[in-house]
């Protein structure tokens, strides 16, 4: 596929009581902005450290915001502030979306103005952040990607080829099954369209 | 359809009745406290009060943030 058809995500999940978490947000989001400049990127919201206080997580989402204009994230997810305690209001979803749009236009081009210095934070952080997963993609090209997804190297979530989920979902096709689209799908090709 | 002489919050459907509140009590936060905040709620005519954040502001004053319904049109 190219890259254009490679849709990747990554989400605003640091903890808040971290001292420059913000800073650390921003390398992080400019980092996987500028290693796949051609890749729809979606942004997800913070979700992990979001909790009761609904106007602290309001002010959580706000920032998420101001990262996301700020480094050019292609499809941004809107943060809510009750997702973590009900299904969210429609008030709640008016606030969202009303606090998106006021960051987004008030901040638009706030991007083309500001560059990060070099012996900065967050430059620092962008290629700390950028060599562990260096190291960590040529370690697992080392052993494999069936074995790093049993090791755990993913999420630390262990998945092996004997386990998981669904095998009872599996069916063994009919002769006459059809599916247009598999060999398409098979026949490959690197354009879009 | 809504009932114009009835009308409730629209939370999540039509006349589910949902209201937020947040307030602070002038007492220290504790397990009293935040019954009582629960019972504050439901005394104001509120039916289903869940307490969603209690937070202690300093020594002499919590924060509550809670959820509930209102019955009444």
């Amino acid at each position: 596929m190219v890259s254009e058809q490679l849709g990747l995500g990554h989400a605003f999940e640091i903890d808040p009581e971290t001292s420059n978490g913000f800073l650390y947000e921003l390398a992080q989001a400019q980092l996987v902005r500028e290693v796949f400049p051609h890749s729809p990127i979606k942004y997800m919201p913070p979700t992990k450290f979001m909790a009761g206080n609904i106007f602290k997580g309001h002010v959580q989402d706000t920032l998420f915001n101001v990262c996301s204009i700020m480094t050019g994230q292609s499809i941004h997810l809107l943060g809510i502030l009750t997702e973590t305690i009900h299904t969210p209001l429609i008030q709640d979803r008016f606030l969202s979306i009303e606090s998106a749009r006021y960051v987004f236009d008030n901040m638009r081009n706030l991007a083309d103005e500001i560059y990060f210095r070099e012996d900065g934070v967050i430059q620092e952080r962008a290629s700390e952040v950028l060599e562990k997963a260096v190291a960590l993609l040529e370690e697992i090209a080392e052993m494999g990607l069936m074995q790093a997804l049993a090791t755990g190297y993913f999420a630390d979530i262990s998945r092996t080829p004997e386990g998981g989920k669904g095998l009872n979902g599996v069916i063994i096709r009919e002769d006459g099954y059809l599916n247009p689209f598999i060999p398409l799908m098979l026949k490959g090709g690197r354009t879009n369209g | 359809m809504v009932d114009l002489q009835n009308v409730k919050p629209y939370g999540d459907t039509l006349d589910d009745g949902m209201v937020q509140l947040s307030f602070t009590p002038p007492v220290a936060l504790s397990s009293v406290a935040k019954e009582a905040a629960r019972q504050l709620v439901a005394s104001m005519g509120l039916d289903e009060p869940a307490v969603a954040h209690a937070e202690a502001i300093s020594k002499e004053f919590s924060f509550f943030v809670s959820m509930q319904n209102v019955s009444k049109g």
